[in-house]
């Protein structure tokens, strides 16, 4: 396939190999985060890490912004979207996040009209084609997809959509970062930066991780040669005793992000003092919720949003995965009474969950020999 | 393209767009600058219509990177390999 191949070509993978092997010190043990769910997903369908020494570790981060969603968050969104009157609109794998209850697929085959959208615009667009019914688009995701539904919001104020809303539930991604390099359980030796997020917010937010904690950090494209470069990247970086931000994936993104995004962005968000994310508790300033200046299409203010917070469910252990403590398979439930048809947790939901990719790709329980 | 016929795509990609941190390189077939839109091509021929403020000007034929139907950026000739 035009273009694609040569992120794939097994040669170049074998001599990355290589390339990594030399880098690394038999008898020590290398634990690199994978931030982003599209790595851990690309990483399991191309079995890059079998490519790998079997003292690199690849620890899946918590980037998948729906694997994040706390179950109270899913209860506000059935609420609003069993309201009269509503059709309630998101992206399909929000569809079967349990609640506490119910997912929203259960709350469609009870009678809510919830529809899936790909796009923000799908969403106004079906406000346009429904004058007479009040339209919630749930925005979830992180800066990636934050612009597409500033973007929205901004046509719909412009083009006077008085029946569209949104349930803001967007994410940033460099608070969760810095809470997991503060917390005492996990032990990191570098991370492989997000690819699309950095589009957006560019390099220049991740320079607090060699700054203050003293990690290297590559920024990594999806191919998975991108991926075998990135690791290659970081652990150079240790083995000349460097610390940096470096950019792999520099054909797409730039070291400044996207100016226009991220004025749009401060333009139509504000950070929430706090927000709850699975598994990780409450986290100070990360997550968005709408600005002053667009409060008229803030679906929180226009309906009645119960807001309350429930735990996780005892056997689900999302957390210690969100987390890296442990490996997907090692959850009590993992393939068992969670699977992708009859999820419990959220990791199993998205297939770009760290739970999901496991099952899917056969990597039921695994150790690698120590070479 | 329709909601419907994105959210049947969106199913029978099984990966989810906000997830994955996605991204799709679409060309650009033809540009409505007054709307701040484009209808776009992806490489096996699906249509869209993407929003481009982000990465305005935008011409035909140009490499744009989707994400949720925004453009996110501009994406250099032959720089395919951007997502899965």
């Amino acid at each position: 396939m035009r273009f694609v191949d040569e992120f794939r070509d097994p040669e170049l993978g074998q001599a990355l190999a290589r390339e990594i092997l030399s880098l690394v010190e038999p008898g020590r043990h290398y634990k690199l985060m994978e931030v982003c769910g599209g790595h851990t997903h690309s990483i399991y369908k191309y079995g890059v890490d079998d490519l790998l020494p079997a003292n690199v570790e690849l620890v899946h981060g918590p980037g998948c912004p729906v694997c994040v969603i706390p179950m109270g968050r899913v209860d506000d969104a059935i609420a609003v979207a069993q309201q009269d009157g509503v059709i309630f609109t998101c992206f399909g794998d929000m569809m079967r996040v349990p609640g506490s209850d119910r997912s929203l697929l259960e709350a469609k085959a009870s009678g809510a009209d919830i529809r899936v959208v790909y796009s923000p615009l799908d969403a106004l667009r079906i406000a346009k084609q429904n004058p007479e019914r009040e339209v919630v688009f749930f925005a979830i995701g992180f800066e990636t997809t934050a612009p597409s539904t500033a973007l929205t919001l901004k046509r719909a104020r412009a083009e006077n959509v008085k029946n569209f809303s949104c349930l803001c539930s967007h994410v940033t991604i460099v608070p969760p970062l810095r809470a997991l390099l503060e917390s005492p359980d996990l032990r990191l030796d570098g991370f492989i930066g997000p690819g699309h997020v950095s589009t957006v917010v560019g390099a220049r937010p991740f320079e607090f991780i060699p700054a203050d904690y003293g990690k290297p950090i590559a920024i990594a494209g999806f191919e998975p040669l991108d991926i075998l470069q990135a690791i290659s990247m970081v652990l150079r970086q240790i083995a000349e005793g460097r610390c940096e931000v470096e950019n792999q994936y520099k054909r797409v993104v730039p070291y400044e992000g996207n100016l226009r995004a991220l004025e749009l962005m401060a333009e139509v968000f504000d950070l929430r003092p706090h927000f709850e994310w699975r598994g990780l508790g409450f986290i100070s300033h990360s997550g968005l919720k709408l600005s002053a200046a667009y409060a008229e299409l803030d679906a929180e203010l226009r309906f009645s949003v119960p807001g309350v917070r429930v735990a996780d469910p005892k056997a689900c252990q999302c957390g210690e995965v969100l987390k890296g403590v442990i490996k997907p398979w090692e959850c009590k439930v993992f393939g068992t009474a969670c699977t992708p048809e009859r999820p419990i947790g959220t990791c199993m939901v998205s297939s770009e969950g760290a739970c999901a990719a496991y099952y899917n790709f056969g990597r039921f329980a695994r150790e690698r020999e120590v070479v | 393209m329709s909601a419907g016929a994105s959210a049947d795509r969106e199913f029978a990609s099984r990966h989810c767009i906000t997830c994955g941190d996605d991204g799709e390189p679409m060309t650009v077939v033809a540009v409505d600058r007054e709307r701040g839109l484009a209808l776009c091509s992806s490489d096996d021929g699906l249509r869209a219509t993407v929003e481009t403020a982000l990465v305005e000007p935008v011409i035909a034929g140009e490499r744009l990177l989707v994400h949720a139907g925004t453009a996110i950026a501009r994406l250099a000739p032959g720089s395919g390999a951007v997502a899965r």
